[in-house]
């Protein structure tokens, strides 16, 4: 299940945006700057942010080098442990540990991202509408919502996989399929206080289209707790499709994903811990290290924790 | 037969032994003593219920290593797979023509419930079997008569029916009994692999009883009220996908008499790791029974490196042999199609050649295997120990050459197109065959430029889908049922198994292959075994399949066990095995 988020709407004092260009710039930065201040502050969400750049510098080095090919088998004896030559082992087939997991945490960063840009492609547009709109519109999508939600997430994944195949764009689009409405939700409950503001009763008279009231004034308001909730989905991705994979659903080979490298160490475990340790721990620490984070800008954007 | 008198002098000598060693009998010491245990109860697990006791419906090698200790046949194979006596009284030769064999029955075997046996259970128990077409209904093929007792459709109580009035439809018309204790066998032609099919232990050659089967035709064997043979071991419990109990049949007719009182199958642990771990823990006398030989790696590697347990393990050379099959006809029924088609002569030889020694079979075995629970196949189809195998490195689609692949691949295909999408499927069930599967597609991208994806197919479903043509590329193998050719060339290639388009890997079948196995199989030994070996060599000369290795199989045995082991084709007998005081 995702992490879900609650937020408030924006507090009592000056609009956070109003209509016109020349008032909004100023408050806008300070917003951002005063979340900017308390980010800094949170010493885990720093470490963390800290940890992703790394991993993403990782991601990116892999792909041009690793110290094996990932998919070469045989570079070492079969369960081998940690060694100079191979720092965190081999696996069942001889293949480089380390290069493996470089090469997985690509896997993991492309879901985890990748799903988040289409939950929010998608949750956010439908949320403002269902929020802005209500009547007819909202008890719609609150039904889909509803439905969505009673039929376990594992399940929906899996007969689309089955239906669609077993592919990186596949599981995306499976994890999208289960995670959409956290954003939807989210959005709708945002929408639904912010359209009764001041601000957007100022700019719906002054002959603001829906459209631009939506896009220019209440997306604008929404976007703290949209990344909050954005950033707790990477994990919750992540997770997911390491759990297909670890079910041998997920990414195929010679692909490796942490969550399949973490399966196939397991039947080894008691020869060679570091098959399943080594993906274990890369998948520990990358959800350990998006929730800090994630826990770190929702208090930076949340202005009731102004101090 | 053997003379009353030896029979009798064996018994009072078996009986002098056992009472020394009941005598010798002591308090439980902490090793392992020669004495026997009080508790003669062997509990071992099987990762999988069974499918069926059935001699008729047999299927899965569990069901067979089960059903082998509750019934029997007329003959049987000893432990050097060589053809004796079982409830025949000698091995029958054949007729100068090869037509006629005669069986002399033993007049003092008995069912488990006290029915004699008589030849009337031997007619009842083929015909039956022979009307039901389980899957080594075959075995019984080369009876006269045969041909149209298969197409038989009855079954349940309207087959028994059918059997009770000796129906003609289910009737095999080659098969009589002159008299209770004899048997003639009538063939529809000559066929020198007949005894040896009906050898093979827990299936369609076995004899079960028509009184307690006619109870509840269909089932019978689920209840141990029911499930009666002539064999040292009978049903006393079981609960599905739980445990099983048998008991030994007390003055039991053969020999030797079983020292074990009861047998315990433990159904519930479906995991091979979790069976050794409980193994280790003391919850079972022996793994690997049963079918289940194929242990971890990581389990085997990590148990060879103990001192204490390392002399517990056994491996045993078992007549399995896996390979890559090549989809080669495409048509209506055959959906696959793919760049290797027959059809397609030398170009898709040439690509079958190139995929075929683009893999390092040595190292394989030597990552995959750790060289441990498989050896490399370089002696064609037919493993070693068995009539028919080739000799080492006698199969050149065993080599590696990569320079070679490239150069065929190139000719064959210089950009690449054909080739483009491959699929490999397997079946995951089995733990060799998924890094098999990573193995293969790393040679072919390594050794050939060629991605070739891997797709995993649930075992029942993968087999029937892979029998109709639908895989370009497919694991593939074959376990030995008997120790005769016939049972590889038969059953896998050309018109006799229903190539191309039914129960057909590869579609393979071509006019001098269905012309050569049609005369091997009329010949006796050793007379076919040169047609049978040419007949490999067809396959080798039309790349029909990728060797890959020779299965190991690998059991834990308490040291306590007495007896217990295995050969190459299947575990030895219940009643060969003692539990010693430990």
């Amino acid at each position: 299940m995702a992490t879900s988020v609650s937020f408030p709407v924006p507090g009592p004092g000056p609009a956070p945006v109003v209509g016109t260009a020349g008032l909004s710039a100023p408050v806008q930065a300070s917003l951002w700057s005063d979340a900017w201040r308390r980010l800094r502050r949170n010493r885990m969400a720093l470490i963390s942010a800290v940890y992703l750049v790394i991993l993403v510098a990782v991601a990116l080095v892999a792909l041009v080098h690793t110290p094996y090919s990932y998919r070469e088998v045989g570079v070492a004896r079969p369960y081998s442990g940690p060694s100079w030559a191979n720092w965190l082992g081999a696996d069942i087939l001889g293949r480089d540990v380390l290069s493996r997991l470089m090469v997985g945490a690509q896997i993991s960063l492309i879901v985890g991202v990748g799903t988040q840009v289409f939950v929010v492609a998608v949750g956010v547009p439908i949320g403002l509408l269902a929020g802005y709109y209500k009547g007819t519109v909202d008890s719609v999508v609150s039904f889909i919502i509803n439905v969505f939600y009673g039929i376990p997430d594992l399940l929906v994944a899996m007969i689309l996989l089955l239906l669609l195949g077993p592919s990186l764009n596949n599981i995306i689009i499976a994890i999208v399929a289960t995670r959409w409405m956290d954003m939807t939700r989210l959005v709708r409950g945002q929408t639904l206080a912010l359209r009764e503001r001041e601000f957007i009763e100022a700019a719906r008279s002054s002959g603001a289209k829906p459209a631009k009231i939506l896009f220019g004034h209440i997306l604008p308001n929404s976007l703290g707790p949209i990344i909050v909730q954005a950033t707790f989905g990477v994990p919750a991705a992540i997770l997911f499709e390491a759990f297909l994979s670890f079910l041998g659903i997920g990414v195929q080979p010679p692909t490796p994903s942490w969550g399949s490298m973490a399966a196939d160490g397991l039947a080894a475990i008691r020869i060679a811990p570091h098959m399943v340790i080594a993906p274990s721990i890369a998948l520990s620490l990358t959800l350990m290290a998006f929730n800090f984070l994630g826990d770190g800008l929702r208090d930076a954007l949340d202005p009731r924790q102004k101090r | 037969m053997t003379p009353v008198s030896l029979r009798i002098l064996k018994a009072l000598a078996m009986g002098g032994v056992a009472t020394v060693v009941m005598a010798a009998c002591g308090g439980g010491s902490g090793t392992t003593g020669t004495s026997l245990a009080s508790n003669q109860t062997l509990t071992f697990p099987i990762l999988a219920d069974f499918g069926t006791l059935d001699p008729a419906l047999a299927d899965a090698e569990t069901d067979t290593e089960i059903s082998q200790n509750m019934f029997d046949g007329l003959v049987k194979f000893d432990e050097n797979l060589n053809i004796v006596p079982d409830l025949a009284s000698a091995v029958p030769t054949a007729s100068a023509d090869g037509l006629t064999y005669t069986f002399k029955l033993r007049t003092d075997a008995t069912f488990s419930n006290g029915d004699k046996f008589t030849s009337r259970d031997v007619l009842y128990s083929w015909n039956r079997a022979a009307a039901m077409q389980g899957a080594y209904a075959t075995n019984l093929s080369a009876i006269d008569g045969y041909s149209t007792v298969s197409t038989n459709t009855a079954s349940g109580a309207a087959l028994e029916a059918l059997l009770e009035k000796n129906d003609p439809s289910v009737t095999l018309s080659g098969l009589t009994a002159p008299d209770a204790s004899t048997v003639q066998v009538k063939l529809a032609s000559p066929a020198g692999w007949f005894l040896t099919a009906i050898a093979l232990a827990g299936t369609t050659g076995d004899i079960v009883d028509q009184n307690t089967v006619k109870q509840d035709f269909d089932n019978w064997w689920t209840n141990p009220a029911t499930a009666i043979g002539t064999g040292p071991f009978k049903m006393t419990a079981r609960v599905p996908k739980q445990s099983v109990d048998f008991a030994a049949v007390p003055n039991w007719w053969g020999s030797p008499k079983p020292t074990l009182t009861k047998i315990h199958l433990d159904v519930s642990v479906t995991d091979a790791s979790t069976a050794i771990t409980k193994y280790e823990q003391g919850g079972y006398d022996v793994v690997g029974y049963g079918g289940y030989s194929n242990l971890p790696v990581a389990d085997i590697i990590r148990i060879q490196g103990t001192s204490n347990e390392k002399a517990q393990l056994t491996l045993q050379a078992k007549v399995r042999t896996y390979w890559v099959s090549f989809n080669m006809v495409h048509d209506a029924k055959r959906q696959a199609g793919g760049p290797f088609l027959l059809s397609d002569g030398q170009s898709a030889h040439d690509l079958r050649l190139a995929f075929a020694l683009a893999i390092d079979k040595t190292k394989l075995v030597s990552v995959v295997c750790q060289n441990i629970v498989c050896t490399p196949a370089t002696g064609g189809l037919i493993p070693p120990t068995l009539i028919g195998y080739m000799g080492a490195n006698q199969d050149p689609l065993a080599k590696f050459d990569a320079t070679k692949a490239k150069q065929l691949l190139q000719s064959a295909d210089p950009n690449l197109t054909k080739t483009k999408g491959l699929t490999y499927t397997y079946d995951p069930e089995n733990a060799l065959n998924k890094p098999t599967a990573e193995f293969l597609q790393s040679q072919w991208h390594d050794n050939l430029g060629v991605d070739v994806a891997i797709q995993p197919v649930s075992h029942s479903q993968f087999i029937q889908a892979r029998l109709k043509g639908a895989y370009t590329l497919s694991r593939d193998g074959w376990q030995a049922d008997y120790n005769h050719p016939q049972d590889w060339f038969d059953n896998l290639y050309g018109n006799v198994v229903g190539c191309p388009d039914s129960g057909c890997t590869t579609g393979y079948d071509t006019a001098a292959y269905d012309s050569l196995l049609k005369k091997a199989d009329a010949e006796p030994m050793p007379a076919a075994l040169a047609d049978y070996k040419s007949l490999n060599q067809m396959l080798i000369d039309d790349v029909t399949y990728i060797p890959l290795y020779y299965s190991v199989g690998a059991f834990l045995i308490k040291p306590y066990v007495k007896g217990a082991g295995t050969n190459a084709f299947f575990d030895h007998y219940w009643n060969e095995i003692q539990i010693l005081s430990h």
